[in-house]
């Protein structure tokens, strides 16, 4: 089995440790909390999906009308405004439909800052603009990052890969000598 | 006997006076050394199969809970034997001068059989994985998947220290051979082959556990817009491989299925065990179920499993008879790892769909959230995939069992 061979098993190889990892981080999770809130004529519900979001991560917001709500918005923005105490800069983020939530749109706003936060939701659709604001507070980063982790976790693997790189030179080594013998 | 090629290597000394004598004094010692590895690993891997219903059941209550211990006191005794095997070498190597029996080297003067070796270095990342699991929990909570980053760190790891112990029973089996002392008993393998096929069938149970969260927790992969079953392709790599690396290790076709047959009478053995081994720790410890009817029922799923398994394992043995070869040539090996992939593409996907239907059976609390079963163009896609695995598996587990085979160390 030549050098080609090998290259196709280890890309398979590769494929599949890719694979597992992405199966892994892949967590259909429900929203940590909802909040009702009202933008101008709109009544929307905000779903946040970090409880308390992460200060350096993205906050995921899903944004849909109230169910109630006699008008739906046809865009939405956000912006987070550092709170009192919290020394950071402004960020925004613009919230797409989300093709799952008929109505609804989500996307993430960055929090860089450990500390108090306001977000200025902004809507605009058929009613007119619309504004609300939601308090929340970025909690400091994990000691360890999940990408660190899962880094850290699968660094044995390149220790198989080796040993079974190692054991294919010493197959051919012990079978030279059995023949020789 | 030629040195092999890598930083292990170690030349072996002109012969010294009384050389068969020591050849044989290592023999002893190193029998020993295999038979106490194997049974430390073995409790090992009781340890783990009764935190994994623990987990479910009561929880993460305490890194020091009754299955934890049995698994680090498992760990600490393999530890303890390598150590020991490795002090010994290396003494009787700087006494008797270096021999094959006296394993590689290491850093110039430590000795150490090869499957020290690969045990040590395993049961090392296992440890390592402890302090960083018990993290983990801290900072994410105690229902992460067991496709946790720590988990899979220490399964690796617990893998990797059973494989050591295959490679230092099966040296023992070929010093056996080479002394004239193997006697052949049932499938025409000796004590030490049929050792050798205990130790690869808790290597497959080790692997089993990390294929597992693939039937029901993690039943689809997606990669960007391709979807595919998880589960059919992890047990047809796990399966093949152990199963060539069995025939090929051996020489002897139905030696996939006797391994196979191992695995089945120890999931039996703990199916047994772990239920009343957890209502006994519960009870004394005054500790609550997470479920109100949690405790733990006869998992009859697992050991149904197990005995189907049986049947790719003797396709596996089919083909090597039918070829009359011990799956050492690539195409049959190749070929025989294809055909396996087959029943055992539709073993995991009637599994997956099967647990499904019969979710209750599992005993999952209701905090873990089940994905639901995959659609049916990824059990399409997972078919063709199932059969490169079964292929590559059976490629993968041909050349572990030629070093098996030959290997002295």
């Amino acid at each position: 089995m030549g050098k080609g061979w090998r290259a196709r098993t280890c890309a398979v190889v590769v494929a599949g440790l890719l694979a597992a990892a992405r199966v892994a981080l892949a967590h259909d999770i429900p929203p940590a909390t909802l909040t009702t809130v009202r933008a101008g004529p709109y009544s929307l519900v905000v779903a946040r999906y970090a409880e308390p979001p992460r200060s350096g991560a993205e906050l995921p917001l899903l944004v849909s009308p109230a169910p109630d709500a006699p008008v739906a918005p046809t865009a939405v923005w956000v912006v987070a405004r550092p709170g009192l105490g919290t020394d950071a800069t402004p960020t925004r983020a613009v919230l797409a439909p989300d093709p799952d939530a008929p109505g609804g749109f989500a996307g993430g706003v960055r929090l860089p800052v450990a500390g108090a936060w306001l977000l200025d939701l902004l809507v605009d659709g058929p009613a007119g603009p619309g504004q609300a604001t939601l308090a929340v507070t970025a909690a400091a980063p994990h000691a360890m990052p999940v990408w660190l982790g899962w880094l850290l976790g699968l660094s044995p693997l390149a220790g198989v890969g080796g040993l079974v790189w190692w054991q294919r030179r010493y197959l051919r080594a012990l079978e030279a000598a059995a023949g020789a013998g | 006997m030629q040195p092999v090629g890598g930083t292990l290597a170690v030349a072996v000394a002109p012969s010294p006076v009384g050389q068969e004598q020591a050849t044989r004094c290592a023999y002893r010692w190193r029998g020993g050394a295999a038979v106490l590895l194997v049974w430390c690993l073995f409790l090992a891997g009781v340890g783990l199969a009764w935190d994994i219903r623990w987990h479910l059941v009561v929880g993460r209550d305490d890194f020091w809970s009754p299955p934890h211990l049995l698994i680090y006191g498992g760990v600490a005794a393999s530890g303890l034997v390598c150590l020991t095997a490795g002090l010994v070498a290396t003494y009787r190597a700087w006494r008797d001068g270096p021999m094959v029996a006296h394993g590689v080297r290491l850093l110039g003067r430590v000795h150490a059989p090869l499957g020290v070796v690969i045990a040590g270095t395993g049961l090392a990342v296992v440890l390592l994985a402890a302090p960083f699991d018990n993290l983990w929990h801290e900072l994410y909570g105690i229902d992460v998947a067991l496709w946790a980053p720590f988990h899979l760190m220490g399964l690796i790891g617990g893998a990797w220290a059973g494989l050591g112990a295959v490679y230092l029973v099966a040296a023992q089996a070929v010093q056996a051979r080479r002394q004239g002392g193997a006697r052949p008993g049932p499938l025409g393998l000796d004590g030490w082959q049929w050792l050798l096929l205990f130790a690869l069938a808790a290597l497959y149970a080790e692997l089993a556990v990390i294929a597992q969260p693939g039937a029901v927790q993690f039943p689809t992969t997606e990669l960007g817009p391709v979807q595919f079953s998880t589960y059919p392709v992890l047990l047809a790599l796990a399966t093949t491989f152990v199963g060539a690396a069995a025939v090929r290790a051996t020489g002897r076709p139905g030696a996939a299925t006797a391994v196979l047959a191992l695995y089945l009478a120890r999931q039996l053995l703990l199916a047994l065990l772990v239920p009343g081994a957890i209502r006994a720790a519960v009870a004394a410890q005054g500790l609550s179920y997470r479920l109100p009817d949690g405790a733990p029922r006869f998992p009859l799923h697992e050991v149904l499993v197990a005995l189907a398994l049986l049947g790719p394992a003797l396709v596996l043995d089919l083909v090597a008879w039918r070829a009359a070869d011990d799956l050492r040539r690539p195409r049959v090996a190749l070929g025989a790892g294809l055909l396996a992939g087959v029943p055992l593409f539709a073993l995991a996907t009637a599994t997956t769909f099967l647990l499904y239907r019969a979710v209750s059976v599992l005993q999952v609390p209701p905090e873990i959230v089940l994905p639901g079963p995959p659609a049916p163009e990824a059990v399409e896609l997972a078919l063709p995939l199932a059969l490169a695995a079964g292929a590559l598996g059976a490629a993968l587990g041909s050349g572990l069992g030629g070093v098996l085979r030959l290997n002295p160390r």
